[in-house]
């Protein structure tokens, strides 16, 4: 009886209240219209991102610029399509290195157990003892600031998340009834690990990775705040905001333009990682 | 009547505590001095001559082999000497001493915001679950997540400082000029990274709240008449809090070199800024220090959860 | 069930002979208002499939000191039933219709305030699986404490007092050390106690059994059914026992209602009901049993065909697909509700005395 009432109360709510359908499609077009701004950049006509115009710094939105200009006098539209594309791929590059790296060390970690899964998950362990910021800052201060070190710093960061996942998964995918069977019939262990295993293990590590697309991104910033992402005056969504920050006062809006730029970015990431996982949320019982 | 297999695993945590924390010191050691950087170099700058970096080396004791490095220090360290700074030549311990009751005074601060928030947000929003009110929460958690901790800081600034004057944007009062300049100079920080918090905690509080309220013993304590309020805070909110004790966990922890970026906008003297600037700087020893300092705390506060998991759940500490 | 050691069968009948001596000595006058009075009770769910209709139409009365059971299959509605009169069904996706009167109140109109001081305190419910009905985290002493601070009043000393007498009264050894025990350390025939010793704290007027035994080992199951059926002649509570298991039910009630698909389809008094059945699957329910006299091969007899799908009812008598005498009409007509004397059914050919032979009491066990 019980599980009539539980069954029958799950799906008795619309799983989708209607007025965040529009917002999914919005989420959507953002990331496509910034996917395309950054891509043809070069072929777009903007006035150059690095352009210096003492002139005109820190107007406000208006027609010559068209989202103002920074303290020296730069085009902020510009520099935010520029930025985008640092952002672009880093965030991209980041995750792609964690999830191949991450997901193949748990991967293994869980199939084969043992010392091979105690070693691993040690190390695993040990590297989140630092907190991912410090680790980035100092890979990237000693190898120098640019995009391939950025990227590559914070794709170590993500390793040990994506390898606590993978190995979670494994470890439950491991006593499947197919794996025995393809064990069963004499398949070598690298044929298990990536026809079997491996594609069962994908959604998890993907919507996973979409949610880190926008944690990467955040990441970037973060580094770029601090300094640490691209040479100024290559432009950085963090870095713009950070050579603003003096300007606060006087110009709010050269440093609350790129910062609600961003914002809309990884808010369109997270609504459609969001939307992604609501059919799975569970239903109340009201008291 | 006490679970052995916990006090077995407490133990356990002792040994591994030990452990993690020779592996992390031993690792950083040997990849500060993988990495390309020299102190002696980052001391004396570019123009310094070939001879002058050789002698500032020997001095520091560079030039010796680098296990016999660390073991010099592992020693000094297991006595309490955790050396001396090459920039600045002050004691470590002094340093850490100084600053790290500051970053912690900041995380302490931050989860008491944020969980003060979060607790009463996430039972609602479970509660209400599905409702206008649980939607607009989970709204304001995406929104949040969305930015990062520094333009909530700036965020924070510009409307609490610059345009209400209600708080100070940066700088930092201790305890010794009194307990309220000290909480007023924090206020922000800590909100910021509260609000960094915040919405994790809400969400986590609220998945499981959802199906403990699923749960037979919820419906056994509807019908012995018990009200909502009772029902809530006493039956169903202990059950579902362990999800979020872990967490909070894991972000102490984490927050005490996380919370670099924010003590940097803030000027906060914390910890985290003191490692920066030494692996800026190439400052081996500072390095070690604050990084065992960490590992430690990032272990015993594993243990600590351990043992919240007992308190919270009898199932734990007592055999059945 | 035949497995209940005579002892133990002794003891049961002990107890219902009592309950009968006293009816007959005249030292309990059988109230001539119903405690509860049920009219017309519907539940429905929404679904997407459309409306689920778990109870429909359901109508008794409850007198004080008398045990209504009610047996039927898993998905018959029983549940929702039982769970329906305190209104404990979310009441976001559930629509409850009727009237429920207990007590000249009327419960289905009562505020959800209102109602929360009948629950735990004038009405109380014990549930079927004793370890997921208490709350892993709080102590036996808080969870039964917690009813006599709510509804009595009781201060801690009072409260710890009145928990330990109750923990003796259902038979709880060294009751003073289980107030701070957890129900992960205790048994699951003690735990079943526990829930009973806080169902009865405050000394309910009606006690609503859903499937109380079901979970228990068969030796524990008779010591419950001694003990519901001691309290309720000591204090003249009335019980609701919802159970599939006929002998627990011949053991202890004194009206049996057979319901199926969201209906009573017979109601009889016990001896009645053993004795003979009319409507068809009351029949098939008693004769699906494994008896313990059968013969080494003898088939058991189970009812074929599936329970029907609550959001479409048919048109006519829901039992009709799987009903071995079934006529034409069954599938069209709806039957309606027949009196006879002190039963009642909904069928339109009842079965015959002849048809149904008696079970006696000895041997439903």
């Amino acid at each position: 009886m019980a599980e009539t009432m539980a069954t029958v109360s799950a799906s008795a709510k619309p799983a989708t209240p209607k007025w965040r359908e529009p917002g999914l499609l919005l989420a959507v077009a953002w990331l496509l219209a910034l996917l395309a701004l950054a891509v043809f950049a070069p072929w777009l006509g903007l006035v150059s991102p690095e352009e210096a115009d003492l002139l005109a710094t820190l107007e406000p939105p208006g027609a010559a610029h068209w989202l103002g200009t920074d303290s020296l006098g730069r085009d902020t539209l510009s520099r935010l399509i520029w930025g985008g594309k640092v952002s672009l791929v880093v965030a991209i590059g980041s995750v792609a290195i964690g999830l191949a790296i991450g997901g193949a060390l748990g991967l293994v970690a869980g199939f084969f157990g043992s010392m091979t899964d105690r070693l691993i998950m040690g190390v695993m362990t040990v590297m989140l003892c630092f907190p991912g910021i410090i680790l980035a800052i100092a890979l990237v201060s000693s190898l120098g600031p640019s995009v391939g070190n950025v990227t590559a710093a914070i794709g170590v960061i993500f390793v040990p998340a994506f390898a606590r996942i993978a190995r979670a998964n494994t470890l439950s995918l491991r006593d499947r009834e197919f794996v025995m069977a393809a064990r069963l019939i004499g398949a070598s262990v690298p044929r298990i690990l990536m026809r079997e295993v491996l594609p069962n293990l994908m959604p998890a590590l993907l919507s996973y990775a979409v949610v880190m697309l926008g944690v990467a991104i955040l990441a970037e910033a973060a580094l770029g705040f601090l300094g640490l992402s691209v040479r100024p005056p290559q432009p950085s969504w963090g870095g713009m905001i950070a050579s603003e920050r003096s300007s606060l006062v006087e110009a709010p809006l050269a440093v609350f333009i790129p910062a609600i730029w961003m914002f809309l970015t990884v808010l369109s990431i997270n609504w459609i990682g969001e939307s992604a996982r609501r059919p799975f949320d569970i239903q109340a019982q009201t008291l | 009547m006490l679970n052995s297999a916990f006090l077995r695993r407490l133990q356990v945590q002792l040994l591994t505590l030990l452990v993690i924390l020779l592996a992390a010191t031993a690792l950083t050691f040997f990849i500060t001095n993988v990495l390309p950087g020299d102190a002696a170099v980052a001391i004396l700058g570019d123009n310094a001559t070939p001879a002058d970096i050789a002698s500032l080396r020997t001095e520091l004791g560079l030039d010796r082999n680098i296990v016999v490095r660390y073991v010099d220090w592992l020693s000094h360290a297991l006595r309490g000497d955790l050396g001396k700074s090459y920039r600045t030549r002050e004691n470590i311990s002094t340093m850490i001493g100084d600053r790290l009751p500051v970053t912690l005074e900041l995380i302490l601060l931050t989860q008491l915001i944020a969980l003060g928030f979060a607790v009463p947000a996430g039972i609602l929003a479970a509660y209400r679950s599905r409702t206008k009110v649980d939607s607009a929460l989970a709204t304001v958690s995406i929104g949040l997540l969305s930015t990062p901790a520094f333009v909530k800081g700036i965020l924070l600034i510009y409307l609490m400082s610059v345009l209400l004057g209600w708080f100070p944007a940066s700088g930092f009062k201790s305890l010794s000029d009194g307990l309220g300049a000290n909480l007023h100079s924090l206020a922000l920080p800590a909100m910021t990274l509260a609000l960094a918090e915040f919405p994790v905690y809400m969400r986590l509080l609220r998945a499981d709240m959802i199906s403990t309220l699923q749960q037979d013993y919820i419906l056994v304590a509807r019908a012995k008449g018990l009200s909502v309020r009772e029902i809530l805070l006493g039956h169903a909110l202990r059950p579902s809090s362990l999800s979020l004790v872990t967490v909070v966990g894991i972000n102490l922890g984490r927050l005490v070199g996380g919370a670099v970026v924010i003590e940097t906008l803030f000027a906060l003297p914390g910890i985290g800024q003191m490692l920066v600037n030494a692996v800026y700087q190439h400052d081996q020893f500072v390095i070690q220090g604050v990084v065992l300092v960490i590992a430690t705390g990032f272990v015993l506060i594993n243990l600590l959860v351990d043992l919240m998991y007992a308190l919270i759940d009898p199932r734990v500490r007592i055999s059945g | 069930m035949s497995e209940w050691r005579r002892s133990d069968r002794q003891a049961l009948a002990g107890e219902v002979s009592a309950d009968v001596a006293t009816e007959v000595s005249g030292g309990r006058v059988p109230e001539l208002a119903p405690l509860l009075s049920v009219r017309d009770l519907s539940v429905r769910f929404a679904s997407p499939r459309g409306a689920v209709c778990a109870v429909n139409g359901v109508g008794f009365d409850l007198h004080a000191g008398r045990t209504l059971a009610i047996v039927g299959e898993s998905g018959s509605g029983k549940s929702v039933l039982s769970r329906s009169i305190l209104r404990l069904l979310p009441a976001s996706t559930t629509t409850q219709t009727g009237e429920i009167r207990f007590d000249g109140q009327a419960l289905s109109l009562m505020s959800e305030d209102a109602l929360r001081q009948v629950r735990g305190r004038e009405i109380a419910m014990i549930f079927q699986d004793p370890m997921s009905s208490l709350n892993p985290v709080l102590t036996i002493g808080r969870q039964i404490g917690e009813v006599l601070g709510k509804h009595l009043g009781l201060a801690r000393p009072a409260r710890e007092a009145r928990t330990i007498e109750l923990l003796e009264a259902v038979g709880i050894s060294a009751p003073q050390q289980r107030l701070g025990e957890y129900p992960h350390q205790l048994s699951g025939g003690m735990r079943q106690r526990v829930m009973i010793a806080m169902a009865l704290a405050c000394s309910p007027k009606i006690l609503i059994a859903d499937e109380p035994t079901t979970a228990l080992d068969v030796t524990i199951q008779m010591q419950i059914l001694v003990l519901l059926k001691r309290r309720q002649r000591e204090t003249g509570m009335a019980m609701i026992f919802i159970s599939h298991d006929l002998a627990a039910v011949s053991g202890v009630a004194d009206e049996v209602a057979v319901m199926y698909a969201g209906r009573i389809v017979e109601q009889a008094p016990v001896d009645e009901f053993f004795a003979s059945r009319r409507m068809p699957y009351g029949e098939a329910l008693l004769r699906a049993r494994p008896m313990a006299d059968a013969f080494g091969g003898q088939r058991l007899e189970a009812i074929g065909g599936r329970p029907p799908d609550l959001a479409a009812l048919p048109q006519g008598c829901a039992f009709a697909d799987r009903c071995r005498h079934v006529q034409p009409d069954c599938q069209v007509t709806f039957p309606p509700m027949v009196i006879e004397g002190a039963r009642r059914y909904a069928c339109l050919h009842p079965l015959s005395d002849a048809a149904t032979p008696g079970v006696s009491t000895e041997q439903a066990t």
